[in-house]
């Protein structure tokens, strides 16, 4: 450590008793847009981005999560009420939520 | 604003987010420990009702059944309390975007400039508690400080389910008493090094001749002459947990292991881990870490940097087994091994060689990379970890007998 300015300014107290697991991390260091959760949502004339994690067949990723699903197919799966929640529960630059895990692949127009 | 630095350490944390989750434990002396068969048998986190018969973080289980036989035990569900933490977290950023996680159950907050938002510090500290109570079910002491120093202290002062303010003003009485082990950053050695000053407390240590510490500590004589009197000029960093310092893995093992054959299995299973989660970070490292703890607790650590940075766990497992046979004598009984590898940087350049093997290598590690994604993690495995002495198994309770 150079000088007393650098002690603190790189936070070094603190950095150096910090102890973060890394999923933690993963959680509160990305957005929702980064999930591998999100997915478009395709109507009939536009498309919305929704979280996965609130249909009961995607949920712990038990079946892979498409890119895109057909707005009657979510319907179908969650009912009116539950497509709602699937809208409301993404947005794209809110901290991800203790469902997120990492998307592996860029999604299309995210 | 005077004080608009807080923390929030929620109380009890893991034992909480049991007792959050299933209302039937609410009220009882819940226990978080781990298996005594797998010699993980201590007590992780214990609620007040269980604390208030005696039981501590870190005894044994055995020992913990004998003071509370009430006392409900339960598995520790690291899960679920990553989950609860990163929820608390996006309450706290909905107050202030300067949140700066600090543990588990632990952050710092900025709430600088959001008086018109929310109101005075105090205040927003009050409507934190309110809603993560409300919300995530857990309650937590909220420190309200000038500094980060400050507000950790102070968040210590009141538990549970305190709220406490400590300015400048209150340091001699609040903050002097204290022994000088109280102060943040001060641990066993240093604590003895100021004792054979004369030190024993925060406030012997406040007045303390600047130009004596600054001698017998260099930076760090300053460093705790300016905490002592709370002083404290850390930021709270929303970004801190952008930059990775380091990545490492360490276990436990089931039963003690000796000869370098044993501990070379675990070596190369940790290895693995850690390299992998290094890759998903797009990132490559230099200087690897071993650490090895005896069956008296007494732990040896040694680093090493490598010529080139790599993120290939047969790199990463050369160095970590040449430190194993420069550090640790062969008869030596191992319980707990860890390695980590550290100087992070963004994986952008790559060293290529001659004959093409860091090519496949890059290539085979992608691939292995992809069928875990996939598939899971524990979908694909070296074949020493179904050894006897492989413990990634062994641990799930797939226990391989050879």
């Amino acid at each position: 450590m150079a000088n007393i300015h650098d002690y603190y300014r790189k936070n070094f107290l603190y950095e150096s008793h910090r102890l973060m697991l890394p999923e933690l991390r993963d959680k509160v260091s990305h957005t929702c847009s980064q999930c591998k959760y999100m997915f478009l949502i395709v109507g009939k004339t536009e498309s919305r981005p929704g979280c996965a994690a609130l249909i009961p067949q995607y949920a712990g990723l038990a079946k892979r999560v498409p890119g895109k699903l057909d707005v009657t197919e979510v319907l179908r799966l969650v009912g009116k009420e539950g497509l709602e929640r699937v809208l409301a529960g993404f947005e794209p630059q809110r901290q991800a939520c203790g469902m997120f895990h990492p998307a592996s692949v860029k999604k299309d127009g995210f | 604003m005077r004080c608009p630095i807080l923390l929030a350490d929620m109380n009890a944390f893991f034992a909480s987010v049991h007792q959050a989750m299933d209302p039937v434990l609410r009220g009882k002396p819940v226990i978080v420990g781990g298996d005594p068969a797998k010699r993980h048998g201590i007590v992780l986190a214990a609620s007040y009702d269980a604390k208030a018969c005696g039981v501590k973080t870190g005894m044994a289980v055995w020992e913990a059944r004998s003071l509370c036989p009430r006392g409900v035990f339960v598995k520790p569900k690291h899960g679920c309390y990553v989950n609860f933490s990163a929820r608390i977290i996006r309450i706290m950023r909905d107050f202030s975007p300067l949140v700066e996680p600090f543990s588990i159950d632990e952050a710092f907050m900025d709430v600088s400039g959001c008086e018109s938002l929310f109101g005075t510090s105090t205040e927003i500290a009050l409507q934190l508690k309110g809603r993560i109570k409300r919300e995530v079910g857990v309650l937590c002491s909220v420190g309200v400080a000038p500094n980060k120093l400050l507000a950790k202290m102070a968040a210590g002062m009141q538990k549970p389910d305190g709220l406490t303010v400590l300015d400048f003003p209150d340091l001699p009485d609040k903050v002097w008493p204290l022994p000088v082990r109280e102060l943040f950053g001060v641990g066993g050695r240093l604590e003895k090094r100021l004792r054979d000053l004369n030190i024993h407390t925060i406030g012997e240590l406040a007045v303390y001749p600047l130009p004596v510490l600054k001698k017998r500590f260099g930076l760090m004589g300053h460093i705790l002459s300016l905490s002592a009197n709370g002083i404290d000029y850390s930021p709270v960093d929303p970004h801190s947990l952008d930059k990775v310092k380091s990545i490492g893995h360490q276990i436990t093992l089931p039963r003690d292991y000796r000869g370098y054959q044993q501990i070379k299995v675990v070596v190369l299973e940790l290895c693995e881990i850690v390299c992998r989660r290094v890759r998903l970070g797009g990132l490559v490292g230099r200087t690897v870490n071993l650490t090895l703890k005896d069956t008296e607790f007494l732990w040896m650590s040694r680093s090493r940097t490598m010529a080139y940075p790599s993120n290939n766990a047969g790199d990463v497992y050369r160095v970590a087994v040449d430190l194993l046979h420069q550090h640790w004598p062969a008869w030596k009984p191992v319980r707990m091994v860890g390695v980590s590898l550290a100087g992070l940087v963004k994986n952008t350049v790559e060293q290529v060689d001659l004959f093409g093997e860091v090519e496949k290598t890059r290539l085979l590690n992608a691939a292995c990379d992809r069928i875990k994604d996939r598939f899971g993690e524990r979908s694909l495995l070296r074949a020493i970890s179904l050894t006897p002495e492989g413990v990634l198994l062994e641990r799930k309770g797939e226990a391989v007998r050879g």
